[in-house]
């Protein structure tokens, strides 16, 4: 094993007692290494000393909803979400997942309940719309009418006004990828197109560009369905798949009005994420959220 | 920990207070403040709770809550990157050192120095300023007292980079903190 030569990596491993003797000895003999080694030691302290303590009340509140997450499992009978390796995966750091959000239903979590109340309202009103628009789609399909997609933006259109409508047939539309991908007309700007393996965000703003552009040049852009597209509602909210309408940093994506020019899937630096290009007031930007609803991109679409 | 694995309401909250403070001082030190360090302990003790049965014991608990903890503070961190970071105080001295971050060191300081340090600093803001990968080595060590092999595990890296990550994560505070001769002297709080 090499010994490490840098100063601050001598007095670090010295200070936790990671050098040999011999290294150790010769660490010490070195004035560098021994006056940053003080250094360090002031800093290890410093972060060593605990913080104040949480509010009683807090402490409290928290507990408590732990032991509320433990008894909904117990009244689950154990299983279901219940079986996520929770926290047992370690994140990459810089890349978080949600491995340790709850799933419980925020009753579980009192204190967190400002402003989401009416997120729940939300939700049910986007299962009510997925009745709807399912039932919809069943007729349109007896009748022989083989435009669904056209149906669905119906549907969409129809609850416009309403944003938890608009979020859950999109977003349900968002999160079975495959069947959009297979009513949407092929290529078309309903579609959930493939970005494929990028890097960066400007790598993923670039692929999207391109692909922007191509549907400009064929006419499938902004003229056509792209059109029944910016209808499908006003609220970005309303294209989050449904694991992410309650997520706060997905938020991003219903800052005001806006409308989706593009929606697609991609690989971003090995993670796949779900990758939207949205529109608003001239200008356009591309978000992507991996799988834990955290968003990894959110830059303007220009260069 | 059998009992509440077993489905002892009374033990599991029994567990989760005996470790609450150490959770709490992880979580306040890796987000910096209270409102996200309570968003995170708590969504935290919620995985424990929903986890605990499937908790293999392979890892002790101490080390396996800690990395329940970690993720949820640094998922805390990335929703919440957007709210405005507090100002860091001038004497932090930040972007005045003429070397930076993981220079050598070239002349020791005063002892005086070196107390001024332990004495003035506000370790929230310099670690706030640190990459979360540096800040979480650092805190796991430094508060949490975990040996390199604990943190390894609970960062899911190798030994050797948590080496590397805690003495660069050390360094670069010493360099936020350490500049003793342009801050104003404040007057210790210790006994």
């Amino acid at each position: 094993m090499t010994a490490p030569r840098d100063p601050d990596d001598l007095a670090s491993a010295l200070l936790d007692g990671r050098l040999t003797d011999d290294e150790a000895a010769a660490a010490r003999r070195d004035p560098a290494v021994a006056a940053r080694l003080a250094e360090l030691a002031a800093v290890r302290d410093a972060v060593g000393r605990p913080p104040a303590g949480p509010d009683p009340a807090v402490r409290e509140r928290g507990l408590a909803a732990a032991l509320a997450a433990y008894d909904a499992g117990d009244a689950a009978g154990e299983g279901n979400e219940g079986d996520e390796p929770v926290g047992a995966a370690v994140s990459p750091l810089g890349r978080a997942r949600a491995v340790a959000r709850p799933a419980t239903p925020r009753a579980d979590t009192p204190w967190r309940l400002r402003g989401r109340a009416s997120r729940r309202w939300l939700t049910a009103a986007a299962v009510l719309l997925v009745v709807v628009g399912l039932g919809v789609l069943a007729r349109n399909w007896d009748s022989g009418n083989d435009d669904t997609d056209t149906a669905a933006l119906e549907v969409a259109t129809d609850e416009g006004s309403n944003d938890a409508g608009g979020a859950g047939s999109a977003a349900e539309g968002a999160d079975s990828g495959t069947t959009e991908e297979s009513a949407a007309p092929s290529g078309g700007p309903a579609g959930i197109v493939d970005l494929g393996d990028v890097d960066s965000a400007d790598a993923l703003a670039d692929r999207a560009r391109s692909i922007l552009a191509a549907r400009f040049d064929s006419g499938l852009a902004e003229g056509s369905g792209g059109e029944a597209e910016a209808d499908q509602g006003a609220d970005g909210q309303g294209f989050l798949p449904p694991a992410c309408s309650d997520d706060a940093e997905a938020e991003v994506l219903s800052a005001g009005p806006q409308r989706v020019v593009l929606q697609g899937r991609a690989v971003f630096d090995g993670e796949p994420v779900d990758v939207w290009v949205l529109a608003a007031d001239g200008e356009e930007r591309v978000v992507a959220l991996d799988a834990s609803c955290a968003v990894v991109v959110d830059q303007p679409l220009q260069d | 920990m059998a009992a509440a694995q077993a489905g002892d309401r009374d033990a599991l909250e029994a567990l989760l207070r005996r470790h609450h403070d150490r959770l709490w001082a992880l979580c306040r030190r890796l987000t910096g403040n209270h409102a996200d360090a309570e968003d995170a302990l708590q969504d935290a003790l919620i995985a424990i709770a929903r986890g605990i049965r499937r908790y293999d014991g392979r890892a002790a608990f101490t080390t396996w809550s800690y990395r329940v903890a970690t993720n949820a503070c640094l998922d805390e961190l990335r929703r919440r990157r957007r709210r405005p970071v507090p100002e860091v105080p001038e004497t932090l001295g930040v972007g005045t050192s003429s070397e930076g971050p993981g220079r050598a060191v070239s002349a020791p300081p005063a002892p005086a120095a070196v107390e001024a340090v332990a004495d003035r600093l506000d370790v929230d803001a310099a670690l706030a300023l640190l990459p979360q990968d540096f800040r979480a080595a650092v805190v796991l060590r430094d508060l949490c007292d975990l040996d390199y092999a604990e943190i390894a595990r609970v960062l899911g890296i190798p030994p050797g980079t948590v080496r590397s990550r805690i003495a660069r994560g050390r360094s670069q505070l010493a360099d936020l903190l350490g500049n003793p001769t342009d801050a104003p002297h404040r007057p210790s709080t210790r006994p």
